[in-house]
């Protein structure tokens, strides 16, 4: 029958990996050879019961870093003194056994509660892995330093290990060939291969190919974890404050009120003004544009004011975001990670172009008094100038349309998207190549088609490329279309590639995105309890506690009654 | 899992009533012991169970033939396999079919299925595609790394003339292999963005000049631009040319195929002007020089040397053909309906754009793939709900076969990246293996190749020789060869 053994030693030290690996190692075990019992493992049929608790790690929100585990676990000799600290100590709980052990041929061995049998010879033929050492070792000492504990009455040596693991481990010392299996995390069974000192080469490709697969696959996982953290919390600062040297309460309090929008009321009265802001500047550009307005104002006022009201809509909301701007710089703990900040960019850009407005009029009013006073020999040079100046004028303003980006500062969205077009630059790149050969291809063939057509719009290649991009993404304008029936042809074989692209990214980047996006919702989720946890936690705890107590005092008064 | 019920079943003493057909076996497989019966294993008596029962007669000779260790006294089988893969083989016994257990990895379950002699037809054709997909991924990566191996070595041995040769290749085909070689694919590849583009601009008619005879041709510095993008590439094939080992390959593969035709257009317009004008008429010339001048455009297809993606696109049309001709069919059906449709509702229009059912095809086309030019458009309220259903089955009709084309694409492109980074590790592992065996020669390793004498020696051949070959046959052969290329890699290291 199977062999059980339902003790489970686990020793409270739970050790990191360290296997001593000296080369002294004298192999004294392959003198008893004898091959008359091979493998007499026994399985514990109660696997199911035991859970250890670092086999399946959670790995969506919990994982601290990711250290590159070395190829094959390079830092062998972790500290050795330790381990034969820990010998010395059972050695002198064992006192009374001698110190040589009897020369055995099989080694027993129990590993998180299951026992095993191996035969000393399999072992010593890896006399480098932690089992080959114990089979190999000659003193008592030296064994027990290498296992976690051991029985005199049974001869049995204990690891406090992965059952799991060490399975296959047992069955690498029988068979010669080390197995991975899908379902283990890769990097605890790394970290348990580099314990028992057992190396990856001794997987067949294969296995290793999938292992190495998955171990990448988690990598990546982890690192876009960590960046999707940096980005929940890119405000997380709390111990700069301490040591700063100006006003540091006053300041903390201030980049609260600026940056967490939850972390009161009005921080949060402030996040909704600043994206009200944002908004009615929006519409006010909008509207100026707009030419009823324009005449209305220029009508209404008559010459006396030149700006119309929408002009002081303009200028209030650029006061606001420059106070605003002005606040954070002056809260901020970092200059440097300030200043990188794609967010307190987009503020700047925000604002700036109003004050390079203000400035370049300032200097061409000054340029006209000089001319007034001046005799007109420059007069042409001054218009060509302003000519330059206005159009420099027109893009400012066109530039304060970016302040609408503004708005990711409070919108998970928004943030989830640029993340994953940064995450996905490749496949974006990719996409755009296609559409480019598309574009180019398509349209020269179309030209050469219907160039001939009289009254024709395909006058040239580069005109031919607006209608093949219009095309492509199927809005079809109509200013331009083929007429010719091989022109046609072509054109159905553009549309029908613009179709196949087309669908392209829903499936490329949908996938990341709402990964992504539930991953980030998820981060502010849990650091908004953080905040809010701080102040009811004790009070929670409280209440929870009288709440038990009274119910177990009302059961004991039940039960007195009774 | 039947197997662990399996395991409950056997009793103490049950395996001294060996008596006739009721033959019971234990066998002891990795450590897990189980109790088999002989009239079950004799179902399929190829296998190696089966020829267990009948080699008890046999004496101890044939018994270690099969097994590693029989255990006299409880008449005990000992195999040192993988118990997983067992239980899963020997439910062949049961109900006639394998199925892989997940997380076995499927090459090494083959070998296991080798071992027990358990034809590889029982095994599921579940799990058969997957075994196939295996091998198929690692024969690709087993391709590449010996792709890259070929690369790298360097044989000294060569004369001159072929280590050029070679060097030049590499710095032409492989952009990865050094930064200069990087340099000149990145200049390759903009010359090519900056010939199509030019060749774009010159079609434009404010751009171009008017020669002594009155036509116009292109602007001078467009046209000197062109001659030195197409020097640049006539080089670079040339060279290609000159240094790939195997000359008919080379010009018949498809890469290469396309960069002919991007540079023979010029050569061809070039003859022509200057030979052709006096055999043939001067505007037969002309129309031929302009059409040649249109094939120019191939070279945007020279870009798909130096991105992967596009690689993958081509791949990925190639293998969803079937998607692609449902999408050409759905779209046919509507278009034949739809036009007919659209046609016969347009007649009763004075003045419809509907000529005829060909004509309304152009429409039906264009409203059905919702591009909608509006050069013809229905003009009566029969008509217009025509349009309406047309375009609304357009987009189902478009929606359901591209799905799995771009599903085909997402997957090829993915599993192009694993492979690469597969490759990739494959390299740093033989290094690695190269320079630990290198460093450290005849030291204590645990190496195979090492492994302490006198255990082997007392051994036997076959404890030792099985080990061996319970590796080497689970690795692509090109790994046996594995030595001979250390020493490669380690001597251009």
């Amino acid at each position: 029958m199977l062999k059980q053994s339902n003790e489970r030693r686990w020793s409270l030290s739970y050790k990191p990996w360290s296997t001593p690996e000296t080369e002294d190692v004298p192999n004294t075990g392959s003198n008893q050879h004898r091959r008359s019992i091979c493998s007499l493992g026994a399985r514990t049929g109660s696997q199911a019961s035991i859970a250890p608790q670092w086999t399946e790690g959670n790995y969506n929100y919990y994982i601290e870093e990711d250290e590159d585990c070395g190829e094959e676990g390079e830092d062998w000799k972790d500290d050795l003194a330790e381990e034969n600290q820990k010998a010395e100590c059972l050695t002198s709980l064992l006192d009374g056994h001698n110190d040589t052990p009897a020369q055995m041929s099989t080694l027993k061995v129990n590993v998180g509660g299951h026992s095993y049998l191996l035969e000393c010879c399999e072992l010593a033929n890896y006399p480098k892995t932690r089992l080959g050492r114990l089979a190999t070792s000659t003193t008592r000492r030296g064994q027990l330093g290498l296992c976690d504990d051991y029985e005199a009455q049974t001869d049995e040596y204990f690891f406090d290990r992965d059952p799991a693991v060490f399975q296959l481990i047992y069955n690498f010392y029988t068979s010669g060939v080390l197995l991975v299996r899908d379902e283990l995390c890769p990097r605890s069974f790394l970290e348990e291969l580099g314990y028992w000192g057992v190396r990856l080469k001794y997987t067949p490709r294969c296995c290793r190919i999938c292992f190495e697969e998955r171990r990448d696959e988690l990598s990546e996982q982890l690192k876009i974890q960590r960046e999707l953290r940096a980005q929940a919390q890119a405000e997380e600062a709390e111990e700069l404050f301490r040591d700063m040297r100006f006003y540091g309460p006053q300041r903390q309090r201030l980049w609260n009120l600026m940056e967490k929008p939850f972390s009161s009321v009005a921080a949060k009265a402030m996040g909704v003004a600043t994206n009200l802001f944002v908004l009615i500047s929006v519409v006010a550009l909008a509207l100026n544009t707009v030419e009823e307005m324009q005449h209305q104002a220029e009508q209404g006022t008559g010459g006396g004011d030149p700006r119309p009201i929408l002009e002081h809509v303009e200028m209030l909301c650029v006061a606001f975001f420059t106070l605003e701007f002005l606040l954070r710089l002056a809260s901020t703990p970092n200059l440097q990670r300030f200043a990188r900040s794609a967010l307190n960019l987009v503020d700047l850009v925000a604002i700036l172009p109003f004050y390079l407005q203000l400035l370049l009029e300032c200097f061409t009013s000054e340029d006209q008094r000089h001319n007034k006073d001046s005799p007109r020999e420059h007069d042409l040079e001054t218009v060509g100038r302003v000519g330059k100046v206005g159009q420099v004028l027109r893009i400012m303003r066109l530039m304060r349309i970016f302040r609408i980006l503004k708005l990711a500062r409070h919108s998970t969205g928004l943030r989830a998207f640029g993340f994953t077009l940064r995450q996905c630059y490749q496949q974006v790149g990719c996409l755009m190549l296609f559409i480019t050969m598309g574009i180019f291809s398509f349209s020269a063939a179309v030209y050469s088609v219907e160039h001939d057509v009289p009254g024709t719009n395909f006058t040239s290649i580069l005109h031919a490329w607006w209608w093949a991009a219009v095309s492509i993404s199927t809005v079809g304008y109509g200013d331009m279309y083929p007429e010719t029936h091989l022109g046609r042809l072509f054109a159905f074989l553009c549309i029908a590639f613009g179709i196949i692209l087309n669908g392209m990214p829903i499936s490329i980047l949908y996938n990341k995105f709402s990964d992504y996006y539930s991953k980030l919702k998820a981060y502010e989720y849990t650091a908004i309890r953080r905040e809010r946890g701080k102040v009811n936690f004790m009070q929670r705890a409280t209440k929870k506690m009288a709440e038990c107590l009274s119910e177990s005092h009302a059961q004991s008064t039940t039960r007195q009654e009774n | 899992m039947d197997a662990s019920a399996e395991q409950s079943l056997p009793e103490p003493g049950s395996q001294d009533s060996v008596a006739g057909e009721d033959i019971e076996i234990v066998v002891n497989v990795g450590g897990v012991r189980q109790v088999l019966y002989g009239d079950l294993l004799s179902q399929y008596p190829e296998t190696r169970l089966a020829e267990l029962i009948n080699c008890l007669a046999g004496g101890y000779d044939t018994i270690f033939s099969l097994c590693d260790d029989y255990d006299p006294g409880k008449r005990e089988f000992y195999f040192d396999r993988d118990p997983d893969a067992f239980k899963c083989v020997i439910e062949v016994y049961y109900f006639g079919e394998v199925h892989m257990k997940k997380g076995i990895c499927p090459i090494c379950f083959k070998n296991e299925m080798d071992f027990w002699k358990v034809d590889l037809k029982f095994l599921d054709d579940c799990c058969k595609s997957h075994l196939s997909e295996k091998r198929e991924e690692l024969e690709e990566i087993a391709r590449r790394v010996q792709l890259i191996l070929d690369d790298l070595g360097v044989d000294a041995a060569e004369g001159r003339w072929r280590r050029c040769q070679k060097c030049v290749w590499k710095f032409l085909e492989k952009p990865e292999s050094s930064c200069p070689a990087r340099v000149v694919a990145v200049l390759s590849f903009l010359l090519i963005l900056v010939s199509s583009v030019v060749m774009c601009m010159g079609t434009i008619p404010e751009l171009q000049v008017v020669d002594s005879e009155g036509n116009r041709v292109e602007h001078p510095t467009l046209e000197n631009v062109e001659t030195a993008c197409i020097g640049w590439f006539t080089l670079e094939y040339l060279l290609r040319l000159f240094s790939s080992p195997n000359k008919l390959h080379f010009a018949l593969s498809f890469m290469n195929i396309v960069d002919v035709l991007a540079i023979l257009p010029f050569y061809v317009s070039l003859t022509l002007t200057h030979l052709g004008a006096r055999m043939m008429e001067l505007t037969n010339v002309q129309q031929a020089v302009q059409a040649l001048r249109i094939m120019r455009i191939a070279r945007i297809f020279k870009l798909a040397r130096h991105s992967s993606g596009l690689q993958t696109l081509t791949y990925a049309l190639k293998r969803s053909f079937k998607e692609l001709g449902l999408l050409l069919m759905y779209l046919a059906v509507g278009i034949f309906v739809f036009s007919a449709l659209g046609y016969t509702m347009e007649q009763s229009h004075p003045e419809t754009l509907f000529k005829s059912i060909p004509q309304s095809f152009w429409w039906a086309i264009i409203t059905m793939t919702t591009v909608g030019y509006g050069d013809i458009y229905p003009k009566t309220t029969l008509g217009k709900l025509n349009a309406a259903i047309s375009f609304l089955c357009g987009v189902i009709a478009i929606a359901l076969p591209i799905h799995p084309i771009i599903n085909n694409f997402v997957r090829y492109y993915n599993k192009q990246r694993v492979l690469e980074t597969a490759a990739k590790h494959e390299l740093e592992l033989m290094e690695l293996n190269s320079s630990s065996a290198e460093g450290k020669p005849g030291g204590s390793r645990s190496d195979l190749d090492t492994l302490p004498p006198e255990p082997a020696a007392r051994e036997g051949p076959s404890w030792g020789s099985r080990l061996k070959l319970s590796h080497s046959d689970t690795f692509i052969p090109l790994l046996t060869e594995e030595k001979h290329h250390r020493t490669r890699l380690q001597s251009c290291k």
